[in-house]
């Protein structure tokens, strides 16, 4: 490709030195084939910077729209900076000493990396993105930010590691996964401390989500050995038919930032075991876990190209490579429905099989019968993990109008008692959203709620003094079905209780969403119990319980939560395809 | 201490580094009061390996009182925390292999790479077990009568098992029975062979390290097995007998169970066929047939015991056999170059040659071997090939239990078949053909439990393992092993 040379100085980025922003002009060179790449700077304008910087040290970059530049680069631009053991002294901000093993997230190299066939590989590009502490608003560090062809190589590479690794032995699979549950445990703590400094959740959240990710592993390499088919009896009475059980290909994975770890082991490990190949493409927000577990994927014996992991910041463009590469044989996904069908609607083309686990809407009913205090704990584990950023979080909280007023005070006790603040600080039980739009969002549901006549018992604001990322825990009253929040998810620490008074009733409107992932149920009526777990229209249905989430239980939704199931036995089915053979004896 | 402490480095796990070895009861070392013991001998020297306890009747009651004790709490543990002690214990054993590999080797004279695959096995077992105990899944089924009715089966630990286990594999047969216990929620009383009690020990010690509650465990040592075996089957307490032997005995602890009508699994003698194809490649089954044939000296229930070979590869088969079989090394186990070991004992000599003699006095052929080793000091015998053998000899009906391979002649799948099916038990069985029809219609009308076919039988935890006829019944591991130790409680549930 014929190339042609713009030289144009333009401002790509401030240098954030001790909070203080300076100015960087730089000159960027345009390829034809849209590709930037930086070339020089303005001496004058950085030769300050440049002292400065050699005399402070802790420095990051601050991205300007979506002109990124590679740090390196940069300093090899503006002085006789080279070699990368003076960067990783320079890149060394404070939070980074509360991990114990920065290589696990690949940070002694700026940026972090991608893991493709094998190795860890920069975009070469050299556009990196930049990763956000929520609770901080302050920028963690910066990843290499992958193209779209590099996606697709990452798919071909998976594709050529599939031909060997769909013939490994089950027990070397299931090996493999035992130790990378192994070492993701001896992680634990940084694993933890890492997600917590990027998704904002609170340490005890994180830690928990470590280990219900590690189970997966441990979990699915049991699965690995379980891979049985059937022997039949066949119609004519010479034939016999045996069913086998074969890998579906290579699969495409794309993962949400709300788990960053448990999300990807649900779908690796049973991609795994099953014996396909992936490509993972975790969420921007969030890709410090992901590269954690590759890393511990690598330690733990993954062949090479089998597991590759490719960042980047533009989930659109990535997600339609994988979704209509036809080497790509199956996709998993997890987010939100409108996503999903975009996604869905993509895979049509070479008609990909598909997991969908989409949003929800879940509905948390208390019958008058109910323990009201086991329900009320049940609620705020439920509603307020994460936040309430989790799919299977309490939506629409329905208490029956017996035991409205003194259940509204057993939550309102609790939410109280809360302690909102920065993840990593000790007693914190709850952390900030994910991002300023996703406050945005909390807010507009609250207003809209307020608007129409609810009331906030508590909070019902952002909580500026901490950060832009801060939302009060909420509760709401007297919240109508006309409300926003009634017709989709919050995705936020908002618990809106409405009343009912029949059974027939709250069935009814709990039905009344073209979602249905999970549903929770207080009663001590057996009939009851099964009667409404019955008719809710959702896929998994907590009774008496607000955890629904557990390694063994399917886990996924029905109607537009989307299809398929995770975990339990029924997970590695989703990697496989069914051969029957019919062999005549004739 | 025992004089082959030295040669350990945890001799503490046998017991070795006390006088008498004790025994395990209710978590704790035991030592009958009885102050009686016996010895165990290397059956590749007849020098004693040491002494273990020899409990009483009234000390076996004990330890059946302290499973039943350490079963009101350990079936409450959750299936998570059984699989986690499970694998803990099947990462002990792999730490610490080396003892047990060379333990096994001593006291019952298989070579040490037989035993390191024994070892391995049973690591093997213990970490499939881990699996199954979080796969304990019931059902839930609609009533027939009432739409809304449910009938749930649940699944529960059938109670306190005796498992009853055999001196030719003392590792395996311990952790393929104990395993599917332990993860079921059982608690277990063990009685293993007065032959080879030292494996046994070592693996009941590595599992209190990885941490099984006082009681959960528990193992008899004992000179007097049938008594002891009587008390076991016939005990209230216990629910669940799982033993592997030989067929005799089995037919007696199924008597005694009755009259508490026991759960019972029964993994019992074989006579396997090991029946050969003319168009299968002749090395391939020859190789096949010796690396089964002569693993744990021919002491295997799974062991071929007739080799149907047709007649128009007779005479290759004949030649390739014996040029294989003069290369085996004959052996103390504890050598490496150790092909085949000794007889687990004197009796086991007597009663091969007594095969031998039979066929030969009915017309047989000797083509190698025929009589015991005597100067080595142990109980050895030579490797041995009959042929010209008839389904009138002693070994076309009963198991031979030792390095003495049988060639008969065969002509077609039809007369082959009623010969192989021409017997009271039905454990394994051997095909060997490249035509996929031959292959599949043998392999469905042999009447026993296991079929290998072109392929040797091998240790795989995915299989279920277990006979038919008087081989017994009951499967061990495999996706059937945990369910042996279980009950299947229906509940039929009124939801309206």
């Amino acid at each position: 490709m014929k190339t042609k040379d713009v030289t144009k100085p333009i401002q790509v980025g401030k240098v954030f030195i001790n909070s203080k922003r300076w100015p960087v002009q730089v000159r960027e060179k345009t390829s034809l084939a849209g590709r930037t790449e930086l070339t020089t700077c303005e001496r004058n304008q950085t030769s300050a910077c440049t002292k400065e910087i050699h005399r402070v040290g802790g420095i990051s970059f601050a991205r300007n729209y979506n002109k990124r530049i590679h740090r390196q680069d940069y300093w090899k631009t503006i002085g006789n900076y080279s070699g990368r053991r003076a960067m990783s002294k320079m890149s060394n901000p404070g939070w980074m000493s509360k991990i114990r093993n920065v290589d696990l997230f690949d940070l002694e190299e700026q940026p972090a990396r991608s893991f493709i066939g094998g190795k860890w590989v920069t975009a070469s590009s050299g556009q990196v993105f930049d990763v956000e502490d929520p609770g901080r608003s302050r920028v963690l560090a910066s990843v290499t930010d992958m193209a779209v062809e590099e996606t697709r190589e990452a798919i071909e590479i998976a594709h050529t590691a599939f031909q060997k690794y769909r013939h490994s032995s089950v027990r070397e699979r299931a090996a493999i996964l035992r130790r990378w549950y192994e070492l993701m445990l001896e992680n634990a703590d940084d694993l933890a401390t890492m997600m917590t400094l990027e998704n904002g959740k609170s340490l005890a959240d994180s830690k928990g989500e470590v280990v219900y990710a590690a189970n997966f592993l441990d979990w699915f390499s049991g699965e690995a050995l379980r891979v049985n088919g059937d022997s039949h009896m066949a119609s004519a009475p010479n034939n016999r038919i045996l069913t086998i059980k074969q890998p579906v290909g290579v699969v495409g994975i794309i993962t949400p930032w709300n788990f960053p770890a448990a999300m990807i082991t649900r779908k690796v490990g049973a991609a795994l075991a099953a014996g396909c190949t992936m490509v993972i493409r975790p969420a921007g927000e969030t890709p410090f876990s992901a590269i954690a577990l590759a890393k511990l994927a690598e330690r733990a014996g993954v062949p090479a190209g089998v597991i590759n992991m490719v960042t980047s910041d533009s989930p659109a463009e990535h997600g339609l490579e994988l979704t209509t590469n036809p080497l790509v044989r199956k996709v998993s996904f997890t987010g939100s429905t409108n996503v999903g069908k975009i996604l869905a609607n993509q895979s049509s083309s070479t008609l990909k099989k598909l997991s969908l686990e989409l949003g929800g809407n879940a509905p948390f009913i208390v019958f008058e019968d109910a323990d009201l205090e086991k329900a009320a704990d049940a609620l705020i584990a439920c509603k307020f993990r994460g936040s309430g950023q989790t799919c299977v979080c309490a939506n629409r909280i329905f208490v029956h109008s017996n035991v409205y007023t003194p259940f509204v005070q057993l939550v309102y006790d609790r939410v109280s008692r809360f302690q909102l603040g920065y993840g990593l600080d000790e007693g914190v039980t709850h952390g900030p959203l994910v991002s300023r739009k996703a406050v945005h969002k909390v807010q507009e549901h609250v207003n809209d709620a307020l608007n129409k006549g609810a009331t906030a018992l508590t909070g019902g604001s952002v909580a500026s003094e901490m950060g832009p990322c801060y939302f009060h825990p909420t509760v709401l009253i007297e919240a109508k079905h006309n409300m926003l929040i009634a017709q989709e998810e919050t995705f936020g620490p908002v618990c809106a209780l409405f009343k009912f008074s029949t059974e027939e009733e709250v069935l009814k409107h709990a039905n009344n969403t073209p979602v249905g992932l999970a549903g929770y149920l207080f009663s001590k009526d057996i009939s009851r119990v099964f009667r409404v777990a019955e008719a809710l229209e959702v896929g998994m249905v907590g009774c008496n319980t607000g955890a629904v989430s557990d390694v063994l239980s399917p886990f996924g939704g029905v109607k537009e939560s989307g299809y398929g199931r995770e975990g339990s036995q029924h997970g590695i089915s989703e990697y496989l395809d069914i051969k029957s053979m019919t062999i005549s004896l004739d | 201490m025992s004089s082959t402490a030295s040669l350990f480095h945890r001799p503490e796990l046998f017991g070795l580094n006390q006088p008498v070895a004790p025994s395990v009861v209710h978590g704790k070392w035991f030592t009958s009061n009885s102050k009686k013991f016996f010895s165990v001998e290397n059956p590749s020297d007849t020098q004693e390996v040491g002494k273990v306890t020899d409990m009483t009747v009234d000390e076996t009651k004990k330890a059946i009182e302290a499973a039943s004790d350490a079963f009101k709490s350990y079936k409450n543990l959750t299936h998570v925390q059984r699989s986690e002690l499970l694998s803990r214990w099947a990462t002990l054993i792999e730490e610490n292999k080396e003892d047990l590999v060379k333990m096994l080797t001593m006291e019952n004279g298989k070579p040490l790479s037989h035993s390191d695959m024994e070892v391995s096995a049973s690591i093997g077992y213990i970490k499939w077990y881990a699996g199954e105990a979080v796969r304990v899944f019931g059902d839930v089924a609609p009533s027939s009568l009432q739409m809304n009715n449910f009938i749930l089966s649940v699944k529960q630990p059938v109670g306190i098992s005796g498992l009853i286990t055999p001196w030719n594999f003392p590792s395996a047969m311990v952790t393929r029975k104990g395993g599917a216990a332990l993860a079921a929620g059982c608690t277990i009383v063990i009685m293993p062979s007065a032959s080879t009690p030292y494996s046994c020990l070592g693996l009941v010690k590595l599992a209190q390290e990885a941490g099984f509650p006082e009681g959960v465990i528990n193992v008899v040592t004992t000179s007097n097995v049938s008594e002891h075996g009587k008390e076991l089957t016939t005990n209230p307490l216990i629910r669940k007998i799982s033993f592997t032997g030989s067929t005799n005995v089995g037919k007696i602890l199924m008597s005694q169970s009755a009259s508490t009508v026991k759960k019972i699994s029964m993994e019992l003698g074989g006579n396997a066929p090991f029946i050969v194809f003319p168009d299968f490649p002749v090395d391939q089954a020859v190789q096949s047939l010796c690396n089964i044939k002569f693993f744990s000296a021919g002491e295997v229930c799974v062991c071929p015991n007739r080799v149907y070979v047709h007649k128009d590869i007779y005479e290759e088969f004949s030649k390739q056999l014996l040029e294989k079989v003069k290369s085996i090394k004959v052996g103390d186990g504890l050598d490496p170059s150790t092909g085949l070991g000794p007889l687990i004992s004197k009796q086991g000599c007597d009663k091969m040659a007594s095969h031998i003699e039979d066929s030969v006095s009915k017309g047989a052929k000797l083509l190698a071997g025929g009589k015991p080793i005597t100067d080595k000091g142990g109980y050895f015998f030579e490797p041995t090939v009959l042929t010209n053998l008839n389904q009138d000899m002693i070994v076309a009906c009963e198991e031979t239990f030792g390095p003495l391979i049988s060639l008969f002649q065969f002509d077609n799948v039809d007369q082959v078949l009623e010969w192989a099916n021409d017997t009271e038990v039905g454990l394994a069985a051997y095909v060997f053909s490249k035509d996929v029809t031959t292959l599949v219609h043998v392999a469905k009308e042999l009447e026993v439990g296991l079929v290998g076919a072109n392929i040797e039988l091998v240790d795989e935890p995915f299989m279920s393992f277990g006979g038919i006829k008087q081989s017994g019944f009951g499967k061990e591991a495999g996706r059937h092993g945990v369910e042996e130790f279980m009950i299947i409680k229906e509940i039929n549930l009124k939801t309206q």
